[in-house]
């Protein structure tokens, strides 16, 4: 996952994913196939070797490369282990340990099959993309009822990892959302004008582009200390805490679009190329 | 001040304070409020004027607490009371472990954390155990 500093994204790798599935019914149907046996992994299919995704950290010069996201997407998302053979396994749910280990992958407190999630997420859009029955296969050279654009976004943090499929037979369209648990490390701007990878864009005033992403939102979110529970009472006034930080926003209300690396979208997308 | 009434004003503080929103329960793992079981076989800390107490009380949700609508659910609440006597009206410095009621109660905290200016550095670090493996 890039670095993400919003709350929803989707940033390079679902444009990527997007533009997959859309180039054409009987791709988006090969890639179905592919996501139907369980037995293939995920990140061995096509869409991680995408060459639009590879790039060289300018900071680190750390290359992200087909190989590199391989394992990412099979450590840090499925919460797999590399074999001793070189091949990737999922770990049993004997490994889960609420003190030692209580994540899959880098989900904070989230232990779950996320590579199922993931799978079945995609089977379903593309099956509603498609028009096709769940499970149905499409004969050879037979001609396809429809083929939807797929809309992919990912919302973070949630409790747990799912996914969602939402479609709209008025427009035409399929939209997915991934909500995810919190990862380790992760941070979010609190003052969501300066980005992070890049300065978003600030109060668009058109929307010609093939592709957007606007986030509306004050300039500032600030963190309010709440009441000191231990500040001494009289004879049952405890002073009780609310359940997690408030949040107070401050300054102008903006519209912001963020650069694709931080999750926004480019203006024409990011192509899916093999 | 002596150690009976420590407990006792303690004891009060508590179920006045606590018992609207969750009140006294029993089964195997508690019953309402108890000095915690790791203190009983001792005096609690305390000199004339003030003593410390720590107990447990376990109990059921059954009223608004704070944000948080009745749930049913069983729980035990932790905490350490330092009661201070020397004012005409006792003081109760409680440390309760917040957190842990919230969790009881079905809250998760945001499991981002919100910064000004994100660390790049930091949000590459990986998982807790792979910083401790170095």
């Amino acid at each position: 996952m890039p670095l993400m500093p919003y709350q929803l994204e989707k940033g390079p790798i679902w444009s990527v994913v997007e533009s997959a599935l859309g180039a054409g019914p009987q791709e988006a149907y090969d890639l179905l196939e592919l996501l139907r046996d369980k037995k293939h992994q995920i990140s061995d299919g096509p869409l991680v070797k995408s060459k639009t995704l590879d790039y060289t950290d300018p900071k680190t010069g750390a290359k992200v490369t087909a190989q590199t996201r391989g394992d990412h997407l099979n450590q840090d998302w499925f919460g797999m282990v590399k074999q001793p053979s070189g091949t990737w396994a999922k770990e049993p749910d004997s490994a889960f340990d609420p003190q030692t280990h209580p994540s899959t992958g880098f989900w904070i407190n989230y232990w779950g099959d996320v590579e199922e999630i993931v799978r079945e997420t995609f089977v379903r859009a593309i099956e509603v993309s498609l028009g096709l029955h769940h499970g149905q296969t499409h004969p050879s050279r037979g001609r396809f009822r429809r083929h939807w654009p797929v809309s992919i976004f990912l919302k973070c943090p949630t409790p747990w990892f799912e996914g969602w499929v939402t479609w709209n037979a008025h427009a035409g369209e399929v939209v997915v959302h991934f909500l995810v648990p919190g990862n380790y490390g992760s941070q979010v701007l609190k003052q969501p004008k300066t980005g992070l990878t890049g300065v978003p864009g600030v109060n668009p005033d058109t929307a010609d582009a093939t592709y957007g992403m606007w986030l509306v939102t004050h300039e500032q979110h600030n963190r309010v200390d709440g009441v000191v529970t231990t500040d001494p009472g009289t004879a049952g006034v405890i002073h009780a805490p609310s359940a997690g930080a408030i949040l107070k926003d401050s300054g102008d209300l903006i519209v912001l679009a963020p650069v694709e690396t931080d999750g926004g979208v480019a203006p024409n997308g990011r192509a899916f190329v093999p | 001040m002596t150690v009976e009434g420590a407990i006792d004003l303690v004891r009060d503080d508590v179920i006045r304070g606590l018992s609207p929103a969750f009140e006294p329960f029993s089964d195997e793992d508690g019953d309402g409020f108890e000095v915690a079981k790791d203190f009983r076989d001792i005096e609690v800390v305390s000199n004339d004027q003030i003593a410390s107490v720590v107990w447990t009380y376990r109990c059921r949700h059954v009223d608004w607490f704070t944000n948080a609508p009745p749930s049913g659910a069983a729980l035990t609440i932790r905490g350490t009371t330092t009661v201070d006597t020397r004012p005409d009206d006792p003081l109760y410095h409680r440390y309760i472990d917040w957190l842990a009621v919230y969790t009881a109660l079905g809250y998760t905290l945001y499991q981002r954390q919100m910064v000004d200016v994100p660390d790049r550095e930091i949000i590459n670090s990986g998982r807790p155990e792979e910083r401790l493996e170095g």
